[in-house]
């Protein structure tokens, strides 16, 4: 996620809070934290301040609120963002981004999978996390498009993903809610009811199938039995009328079975609302694994083709994320989207002259040294 | 002692498929192997880590691991594949009057003089047929109007139209109608109470001029082409292009020029065609308009040929039957259509009501009726209950001779799953419900457009299977190819 950075004043506890920028005091200003330019003022009842100036010692003292000066570039911060305030070391984390379309929650830092692909940094869960994030949730705005629940694996919270579900509900009854799943728990039906019964207007579930049999997906997953749990999570949630989205990371391991993938799917899953096939994150695990997963998208782009053209005859809505408009055929552009999160996006050198620049879906800032080499401008 | 095999098959039918062998399991996936592979994989010598293997697998098979999620798919795909059985009879077609402005030459229904009033239904027949439709359990309900010509008794159509309605809105059913009609006695006032009412139209054009009189022919003898002609474009006009399609019969007559019969298609502003044989009853078999099963073979083949041209040139346009059976060969879902599925759809898909309430299995059935041989009839609306009729023996008898999966060489045909079976024809050309199929016109008639059509799957051009996906989802080519919208 975003982060800046300040010298942290008054408080050493963890704050989070919306971003005011109105000094003025409303009925909203108790969870909110002020980001203003400098502290003229004593200001009454914000969580915090955020300011870009400098200020002395002793006169934040006699303001009495924990504040965090001298923030660079604090016009990054738009009224009604979220951020978490670390007070001891002043780092400013924006955990929601009000124009964003790619915002989400971490939900769980633990998974009951180790993926040799995985991008994250797994670590056990904590209990206050699940009460920071319903009260992020609560502190979110109405009209927010799309907020994916991610991980690790948000399914091992169990009783309380469904609270971050209700509170969703609650909160945000238009936005359409992805959660980021491997599935596994979902061969649970009983659970699988229970979401469903929460009856939320616009909730998907997106689901990564590596392989077409067990034999390759269980070990990409590093876990026995994954396809089998996986396929029967999907079934279930096709039998509780919950969407599902399919998810396929593209790699070494799986890049010449793509066309067998979508057989299987159209098969076996056609009642998937969306299939999407995503370049690799280089990150976490991933990184250690580089040289066994990385496979260039100049290599795997005519089977990716085959596969994106066979699910579009069939009428399935299929999609390319994380990818560069210059490694692949001009046939699969329209299937492109720009998916990769703002703040996790970059663009090379050779890009600046680039004419397609706009459309392109960039890199993962992590996977740089593996692209480098390809990338040249359209 | 035994060795463990190292994988497990599941059940599944083959061929030989030129140089290649055909398998295709229950749930109708199919693959190719070659000899060879398929010699390794019944002799348990498959390395379980090869393509060839994973592919077997994927495709459920085979499996080397534990056999429940495999089991779980093919079951799920088999229901899937049998769903149009769920909701027992939706197509109810009603035959509301004998009399025929026409006399054509192939005529099945051997109808009667345009002034024998006595053989219409009448309205307390049409109630009790509509009574018996509405005891269906089908959530959705299609009415079509047959005859004779039925817009002689438009009385009644505009009876049973209203009556349905009336029923549908306590059943709320998905309710809808179709007049199976030669378009001769159309006028401003019928066009009107059709579009009012959104009532789909089906008519028949057998091709240019010179091939639809051939047969299609008044009372008096004179040909019906241009009237038929200009009522299409006038219904057309009125109703929207989508509302009203042409059903031609293949004959002796015109089974030499498809093609022209496709241009009088596309001249006509259809967008597809359903090229069907002709059914040998009634004065169809007197008359000699037959022809034998390779000529129609070699003609259909050629027009299925120039069909697929035509849509290379940029047009959409489609061939009715080949899009059923690819639609089986290709997708996973359920393709119910009455005369190719297993089992037959006779009764328990569609029933036939007879001007008089007698109510058939099939309109074939009400043909052999008519020739004396009540084979086929269920019962009667004003004498028996809808128990009776859709629970009594006729329908029992004919559904259990109908299902390939027990019918000799049908059972071991490796095309099974995407074909049918038609105990009625069987009895009425063989004698016997289950009939003969070596020498089965049907049989040979389906096995050879199956196989046809596998071909061309299996030569897999991708611009010949983009005109296929574009009839099986009904887009156009364009569509197709413009990959993504939105």
């Amino acid at each position: 996620m975003r982060q800046l950075k300040g010298i942290p004043l008054n408080s050493g506890a963890r704050i989070t809070g919306k971003i005011s920028k109105n000094p003025a005091k409303t009925r909203e200003t108790k969870n909110c934290i002020l980001a203003i330019v400098s502290i003229e003022k004593r200001l009454r009842g914000f969580k915090a301040v955020l300011c870009s100036s400098a200020i002395e010692e002793a006169k934040a003292i006699r303001l009495k609120i924990p504040i965090i000066h001298s923030v660079e570039n604090i016009e990054a911060l738009s009224e009604g963002d979220i951020v978490s305030l670390d007070m001891m070391t002043g780092d400013i984390i924006i955990v929601y981004e009000k124009n964003s379309i790619h915002n989400s929650v971490l939900a769980s830092t633990d998974c009951n999978c180790r993926c040799i692909m995985c991008p994250q940094a797994l670590a056990e869960n904590l209990k206050e996390n699940l009460k920071n994030n319903i009260e992020i949730i609560r502190m979110m705005d109405k009209r927010t498009p799309a907020l994916g629940i991610t991980g690790g694996e948000p399914l091992i919270l169990g009783d309380g993903l469904i609270k971050i579900l209700k509170e969703c509900k609650r909160q945000l009854p238009e936005t359409q809610i992805q959660i980021l799943t491997n599935g596994i728990l979902l061969k649970d039906n009983a659970y699988v009811r229970r979401i469903a019964r929460l009856r939320l207007k616009k909730l998907v579930f997106c689901v990564p199938l590596y392989a077409d049999t067990d034999t390759e997906h269980d070990f990409i997953m590093q876990r026995k039995g994954a396809f089998e749990d996986t396929i029967q999570g999907l079934y279930n949630l096709a039998t509780n009328r919950q969407l599902v989205e399919i998810r396929i990371v593209v790699m070494s391991l799986n890049y010449k079975r793509l066309p067998k993938i979508a057989e299987f799917i159209f098969h076996n899953l056609p009642f998937a609302i969306h299939v999407a096939f995503m370049g690799m994150e280089v990150e976490g695990t991933a990184r250690k694994n580089v040289e066994r997963l990385w496979v260039s998208p100049k290599e795997y782009s005519p089977y990716l083709r085959e596969t994106v053209f066979y699910l579009s005859q069939r009428d399935m809505n299929v999609s390319i994320y994380n990818e560069q408009l210059c490694l692949l055929p001009k046939d699969i552009w329209n299937f492109t989207c720009k998916s990769i999160s703002e703040w996790k996006n970059i663009y090379l050198e050779e890009c600046v002259d680039c004419r397609e620049k706009n459309r392109c879906g960039g890199f993962f800032a992590s996977s740089i040294e593996e692209h480098k080499r390809q990338i040249r401008p359209l | 002692m035994q060795s463990e095999k190292p994988y497990l098959i599941f059940p599944y039918r083959f061929m030989r498929f030129n140089d290649e062998v055909l398998l295709v399991n229950e749930a109708g996936e199919f693959i190719f192997p070659s000899k060879d592979d398929f010699a390794r994989l019944l002799c348990y010598q498959m390395d379980t880590n090869s393509e060839t293997f994973l592919n077997l697998k994927s495709k459920l098979f085979v499996t080397d691991s534990n056999p429940t999620l495999p089991i779980y798919l093919l079951a799920t795909k088999y229901r899937t594949k049998k769903s149009f059985l769920n909701n027992f009879t939706a197509l109810h077609i009603f035959i509301v009057t004998l009399r025929c402005n026409q006399k054509c030459r192939y005529c099945q229904a051997s109808s009667e003089d345009e002034t024998k009033t006595e053989f219409d239904m009448n309205l307390y027949t049409a109630k009790r047929c509509v009574d018996m439709v509405y005891k269906s359990p089908s959530p959705a309900i299609k009415i079509e109007f047959q005859g004779g010509e039925p817009l002689l008794n438009f009385e009644t159509v505009k009876y049973i139209v209203r009556y349905a309605k009336k029923l549908n809105r306590v059943y709320q059913k998905n309710l809808e109608f179709v007049v199976c009609t030669n378009l001769l006695e159309l006028n401003e006032r019928i066009l009107n109470y059709l579009e009012e009412h959104k009532i789909w139209v089906s008519t028949s054009l057998d091709g240019p001029r010179n091939l639809h009189d051939a047969n299609r022919i008044t009372r008096k003898g004179t040909g019906t082409y241009d009237i038929v002609r200009k009522n299409i474009q006038l219904a057309q006009d009125k109703l929207g292009i989508e509302r009203i399609s042409a059903l031609m019969v293949t004959t002796r007559d015109n089974v030499h020029k498809l093609n022209s019969v496709v241009d009088e298609y596309v001249n006509q502003r259809f967008n597809s065609i359903f090229i069907r044989t002709i059914h040998p009853f009634g004065r169809a078999a007197k008359e000699k308009l037959g022809y034998d099963v390779e000529t129609f073979i070699k003609n259909y083949k050629k027009t299925l040929d120039y069909i697929i041209r035509l849509n290379l040139d940029g047009m959409s346009f489609s061939e009715q039957y080949a899009t059923i059976i690819l639609k089986k060969i290709l997708t996973p879902f359920a393709t119910g259509f009455v005369d190719l599925q297993s089992p037959a759809g006779t009764g328990i898909s569609c029933a036939v009501y007879g001007y008089n309430g007698d109510v058939f299995v099939s309109d074939e059935a009400r043909m052999l009726s008519k020739i004396g041989d009540n084979r086929f009839l269920m019962g009667n609306v004003h004498k028996n209950s809808y128990q009776e009729i859709f629970n009594g023996k006729v329908i029992r008898e004919t559904i259990e001779n109908s299902c390939v999966e027990t019918m000799p060489l049908c059972s071991e045909c490796a095309f099974q799953t995407y074909c049918g079976a038609d105990p009625v024809r069987n009895y009425s050309i063989q004698g016997d419900l289950m009939g003969h199929r070596p020498t089965s016109e049907f049989h040979q008639i389906n096995y050879l457009i199956i196989h046809h059509l596998m071909e061309l799957i299996k030569q897999n051009d991708p611009d010949i299977m983009n005109i296929f996906w574009s009839w099986i989802t009904n887009r156009s080519i364009e569509e197709i190819k413009r990959s993504k919208t939105g």
